[in-house]
C-alpha cells in the first residue's frame, strides 16, 4: 500500500498534463499506465493543435485557452515538442464556398485571426494543392507537435518535481471506503491508496468506472493514418479539408463517394518536424479492433491524391489504427465523478485531445484543488449526460 | 482480383518447389516474388553445392535456379515476379504491388493487384542480422549478401581490401568469392570462439591465405566519408573487450555476415504462432509435420528456420503436397507415402549436416506445431491480432535457457548510431528505457527508432539487444516484428488502387 495525494489513471497526453499540473500544485501524484507511457491513441493519433475547428464559443475558448497555456509552459520541457506553429489551412471545394465564407465570418466576429484565401493566393502558398480548389481558409496561429514528446515531457518535468510514474501497472479497479469515497486501486501490481484519484483513461474510461457502478458514454472512434517516407513533404503545415468538420460532427455531406460518407473520410495533412508527413484521416465506430481496413486505406489514398495529386508517386511506410474517445455531444469530459466523491475523470476528447491536454490538465488540476478553474468547467461536467444533470 | 487454389509467395528453392508440387497435383497455382528472377538466394551463388544427388549437388545455385524456374513454368506455375506483397489480410486476401523496380523512375506506372488463394505457402526465406559498431553507417560497411548479389549478379567489385566480420558459411563463402572477383580479404573476425561455417569452406579461406580470427569481434570502422580502416578487439568468454588487443586493419570495405534470420512479417500477419529458436535463427512459425503453420496457411525454407537450400526443397515439395491434400487434389494415401519419403530425406540432410542443437528445435516445432493443431489453442493465436510480445519482467521458459548472442563487443558506445534511417543514438535508447520503455515498440515511440524507410528491418534486432543489455534479459525475447501492412513501401497511387484493383 503505496498512499499519494492523487492518483491518475493513464499516462496518455491528458494524463500526463494532469499529472504535470498537479504536481505544480504541490500535490504528490502517482500515474499508472498498463503500458508504457503514450502507448494507447497519444501514439496513433496525429498532432494537431487547431482553434480554427472549433465551435465560436466555449469550444472555441477552450482551444485557445489550452493554446495560450501550452505556449507558456512548453519551455519547461527537456524534451522537444516537435512544437511548429505553422498555421492551418483547410481546403475549400467549389460547393463548400458558401458555408465557408460564413464559417470564416463567424470565426472573426468571435476574434479568431482567420482568412479566406482565394483561389489563387492558394495555389502561390500551396502549389501542391489540386487545381480545382476553390479557395483556403487559412488560420496563422494554429501549431502542430508531436504528442508522445508532449507526454513524455509533462511526465518527465513532473517526475522530477517528485511525481510517481508507473509504467505497465494496470488498474484493474477503483477502490471505496465505506462512505463510498475512492480511496484508491487496485492494479496488477498491487494495491494504490490515494486521496483522490483521477481517471484519464481515454477510450478505456468507461471500463474502469464501471468498476464503481458508473456509466461513462465515451466509445472508440477508430481512425485511420497513413505516414509518409521521409524527405518527400509536398507542403510543410497542416492542411484538411474543410468537410472534414462534417464529418467530425456527423453533418450531411456533398456529393462525395458514399465509401467515403461510411468510413468518415476526410483529407487531413500534417508535416511533421521528423521530415515526414502524415495523412488521415477516418473515423468509424468498430469496436476495439486495430486492424488495418485495407478498403479504407484505399479511400484514404484516393481523397488524399483529390486534394494533392503529387501524393500518387510518395511512398507510404507506415500505417496505424487508434481509437479516439467519442463522447455524444463531441466535447470532453473533465468532471467530478457525481455519487463518488474523491473521484474524478478527465476524459472524452476524440480528434482534440492534443490540442486541449494542457487545458484539461490545468483545469482539472484546478477541480482537485478546488481553486478557481481556468475556465467554466460547467460544460463539460459527467452530468450533463443524464437527464436534467445532476 | 484473381482468384487461386494455391498462392506461394518467394520463389527461392521452397517456394518453387511448393509450386511445382501443387501444380503438379493440378492446383491453379500463382508464385509471387518480389526480385525479378526466380531463385531466391541461390541466383547469386555461384559455387557448387555438395550433398546427394538428389539435392542437385555438383551444381551451380544460379543452375539449380534455372531449373527449378523451368519446372516450375513446365508444370503449369503461374509466375508473377517484380511482385512484393504488401499485405495480408486476416481474410486471406494478398496485396501485390507490381512493377516497383521496372518502374523506380517511374513510381506512377507501379500497379497493384489482388490474389485470393484458397492456401496459401510462405517461403519469405531470411534475411540478414546486422550489428552496429563505431563507423558501422558508413560507406563501404555492407552485409555479406549485398557483397555477394555486387560480385556474382552484377559483377561490381564492393572494394579492394575487405575485413569479413563472421564466420559463418555466408562469411566463408563470400570471402572466397570476394577472393575470386580479384578482392583482397584482410581476414575473417569471428566473435564466437568456434569458426560458424563448413570445416571444407574454411579450409578453402586458410588455404587462399586468409586468417580467420575467432574470439575477436569488429570495435569500430574508421573513415570521415567512407571506410579507410577497420578495428577488431579480443573477446574474453563474456562477450567483452579484452584490453589492449585492438588490432587495426588497412580496408576500404567491410562485410558483416553475423548470421540471418527467419523472414517472419507475412507469417505474423498470417496469424501464424511463434517460438524462438536461437539454433534456427529466431523467431519462426511452430508448424506441422505437414508445414502448416495456420489454418489454410503452409510455409518452408528458411521462413521456417535457417537451414540450407536443400531442405528448403524438400520442405517445399511437404507444403505443396499437403496443401494439395487439403484442396482433395492428392489423396490421403499418397499424401502419407509421400510424406514418408520427403521426411526421411530431409532426416538424412539434417543428420549429415546439422548439429543436434538444430534437429533438436526443428523437432521442438513440429512437435509443438501438431499439438496446438490439435487443441483450440491455435485458434486463438490464429484469431487476428497476436498480443505484443509480453514485457518480460521474469524470465519466462523459454527465454531462461537462451544464451546471449555473441557476435560484437558488448560495450558500444553512446554515440554509435543504432538506427540508421532516423539517426537515433545507442544513448537515445538507453535514456527511453531507463525511462520505462520496455519492448522495441516503446523505444521506438520514445526515440523514432525503427521509424524510418526500412521499417526497422535493421535495428529492431539492436533495439532488442540494448533493451536485454538493460533488463538482462535475451536480446531476441525483444525483437518480434510487427504486423501492420505495408510490409514494403508503397505509394499512395497504388495504395489507391485506381484502374487496376479489378484485374
Amino acid at each position: 500500500m503505496t498512499a499519494a495525494d492523487v492518483l491518475v489513471i493513464g499516462g496518455g497526453v491528458i494524463g500526463a498534463s494532469v499529472t504535470y499540473y498537479l504536481t505544480r500544485a504541490g500535490l504528490q501524484v502517482t500515474l499508472c499506465d498498463r503500458g508504457d507511457i503514450a502507448s494507447g491513441t497519444s501514439s496513433a493519433c496525429e498532432g494537431q493543435m487547431l482553434a480554427v475547428d472549433k465551435r465560436p464559443g466555449y469550444d472555441l475558448d477552450l482551444a485557445l485557452t489550452s493554446q495560450k497555456l501550452l505556449s507558456e509552459i512548453s519551455g519547461e520541457f527537456e524534451s522537444v515538442l516537435q512544437y511548429q506553429q505553422t498555421g492551418s489551412l483547410l481546403a475549400v471545394e467549389e460547393e463548400d464556398l458558401h458555408a465557408a465564407r460564413e464559417f470564416v465570418t463567424r470565426r472573426k466576429q468571435a476574434g479568431l485571426r482567420v482568412d479566406l484565401l482565394d483561389a489563387q493566393t492558394l495555389r502561390s502558398r500551396v502549389p501542391a494543392l489540386a487545381e480545382d480548389i476553390a479557395a483556403g481558409i487559412w488560420c496563422p496561429s494554429d501549431a502542430t507537435l508531436n504528442p508522445m514528446a508532449l507526454a513524455y515531457g509533462m511526465t518527465v518535468t513532473a517526475q522530477e518535481s517528485g511525481a510517481r510514474v508507473l509504467p505497465y501497472t494496470e488498474v484493474l479497479s477503483i477502490k471505496k471506503d465505506a462512505g463510498g469515497a475512492a480511496v484508491g486501486v487496485s492494479t496488477s501490481d498491487g494495491d494504490l491508496t490515494a486521496d483522490r484519484v483521477v481517471c484519464a483513461a481515454g477510450v478505456w474510461t468507461p471500463g474502469i468506472l464501471q468498476t464503481v457502478g458508473v456509466d461513462v458514454p465515451i466509445r472508440p472512434r477508430k481512425g485511420h493514418v497513413l505516414v509518409a517516407q521521409r524527405g518527400s513533404s509536398p507542403y510543410q503545415g497542416a492542411v484538411q479539408e474543410f468537410g472534414y468538420q462534417k464529418t467530425i460532427l456527423g453533418m450531411k455531406r456533398g456529393r462525395v463517394p458514399s465509401a467515403l460518407k461510411e468510413y468518415g473520410i476526410a483529407f487531413v495533412y500534417e508535416y511533421t518536424r521528423d521530415g515526414n508527413f502524415l495523412v488521415g484521416a477516418s473515423r468509424q465506430f468498430a469496436g476495439f479492433s486495430r486492424e488495418v481496413d485495407p478498403d479504407v486505406v484505399r479511400w484514404l489514398a484516393r481523397r488524399a491524391i483529390r486534394f494533392v495529386p503529387g501524393l500518387s508517386d510518395i511512398n507510404v511506410i507506415r500505417i496505424y489504427t487508434g481509437f479516439r474517445p467519442h463522447t455524444p455531444d463531441h466535447r470532453p469530459i473533465v468532471s467530478r465523478v457525481p455519487g463518488v466523491p474523491g473521484l474524478f475523470i478527465a476524459a472524452g476528447h476524440e480528434g482534440a485531445g492534443v490540442g486541449l491536454a494542457a487545458v484539461t490538465g490545468r483545469l482539472t488540476a484546478d477541480l482537485v484543488c478546488g481553486r478557481a478553474p481556468v475556465i467554466d468547467p460547467e460544460p463539460l461536467q459527467l452530468g450533463r449526460f443524464t437527464e436534467g444533470g445532476d | 482480383m484473381r482468384t487461386t487454389d494455391v498462392t506461394v509467395i518467394g520463389a527461392g528453392p521452397a517456394g518453387l518447389a511448393a509450386a511445382t508440387e501443387c501444380a503438379r497435383a493440378g492446383a491453379d497455382v500463382l508464385l509471387i516474388d518480389a526480385s525479378r528472377q526466380v531463385g531466391g538466394q541461390l541466383v547469386r551463388q555461384t559455387h557448387k553445392f555438395f550433398g546427394s544427388s538428389a539435392h542437385m549437388a555438383g551444381s551451380r545455385g544460379i543452375d539449380i535456379a534455372r531449373r527449378l524456374g523451368k519446372e516450375a513454368k513446365e508444370s503449369g506455375v503461374q509466375i508473377w515476379i517484380d511482385s512484393a506483397v504488401h499485405n495480408l489480410t486476416p481474410t486471406g486476401e494478398i496485396h501485390v504491388v507490381q512493377d516497383r523496380l521496372a518502374c523506380a523512375e517511374k513510381p506512377d506506372a507501379v500497379k497493384t493487384r489482388q490474389v485470393s488463394a484458397r492456401r496459401i505457402i510462405l517461403a519469405t526465406g531470411a534475411r540478414e542480422k546486422s550489428i552496429a559498431f563505431p563507423g558501422w553507417t558508413l560507406p563501404g560497411v555492407m552485409g555479406a549478401g549485398a557483397a555477394q548479389t555486387m560480385i556474382n549478379l552484377h559483377r561490381v567489385l564492393p572494394g579492394r581490401r575487405v575485413l569479413m566480420v563472421g564466420s559463418g558459411n555466408v562469411g566463408l563463402i563470400v570471402t572466397y568469392q570476394l577472393l575470386q572477383a580479384g578482392a583482397e580479404v584482410a581476414a575473417v573476425v569471428e566473435a564466437a570462439c568456434d569458426i560458424g561455417g563448413y570445416q571444407v569452406h574454411a579450409a578453402k579461406v586458410r588455404r587462399a591465405g586468409v586468417p580467420i580470427l575467432t574470439s575477436q569481434a569488429i570495435h569500430s570502422a574508421r573513415g570521415r566519408r567512407e571506410v579507410v580502416g577497420a578495428t577488431a578487439v579480443e573477446l574474453d568468454g563474456q562477450g567483452n573487450a579484452r584490453p589492449n588487443t585492438r588490432r587495426s586493419f588497412s580496408v576500404d570495405t567491410v562485410c558483416i555476415a553475423v548470421g540471418l534470420r527467419p523472414e517472419i512479417r507475412l507469417a505474423r500477419m498470417a496469424g501464424c504462432r511463434l517460438i524462438f529458436c536461437p539454433p534456427l535463427g529466431g523467431w519462426t512459425p511452430i508448424h506441422t509435420e505437414h508445414m502448416c503453420v495456420a489454418p489454410r496457411v503452409y510455409a518452408a525454407g528458411d521462413i521456417c528456420g535457417v537451414e540450407e537450400a536443400s531442405t528448403a526443397m524438400e520442405e517445399g515439395r511437404l507444403a505443396g503436397m499437403a496443401a494439395s491434400a487439403s484442396l482433395g487434389l492428392v489423396t490421403d494415401e499418397r499424401l502419407r507415402r509421400r510424406t514418408g519419403q520427403i521426411q526421411s530425406r530431409l532426416q538424412q540432410l539434417r543428420g549429415a549436416t546439422f548439429s543436434r542443437r538444430r534437429r533438436r528445435s526443428k523437432q521442438r516445432l513440429i512437435r509443438q506445431g501438431t499439438e496446438e493443431w490439435a487443441t483450440a489453442d491455435w485458434r486463438i493465436y490464429c484469431s487476428r491480432r497476436p498480443k505484443e510480445p509480453a514485457i518480460p519482467v521474469q524470465a519466462g521458459k523459454n527465454s531462461a535457457q537462451l544464451p546471449a548472442p555473441a557476435e560484437e563487443d558488448k560495450s558500444l558506445r553512446d554515440d554509435t548510431i543504432i538506427c540508421r534511417c532516423e539517426e537515433v543514438t545507442a544513448g537515445e535508447i538507453r535514456t527511453a528505457i531507463s525511462r520505462g520503455a520496455r519492448t522495441v515498440s516503446a523505444v521506438k515511440r520514445r526515440t523514432r527508432a525503427g521509424m524510418g524507410l526500412c521499417q526497422g528491418r535493421t535495428c529492431e534486432m539492436l533495439v532488442a539487444r540494448l533493451l536485454s543489455q538493460a533488463t538482462r534479459q535475451p536480446a531476441d525475447v525483444f525483437a518480434v516484428d510487427h504486423r501492420r501492412p505495408p510490409v514494403v513501401p508503397v505509394t499512395f497511387g497504388a495504395l489507391a488502387g485506381d484502374s487496376h484493383d479489378s484485374s
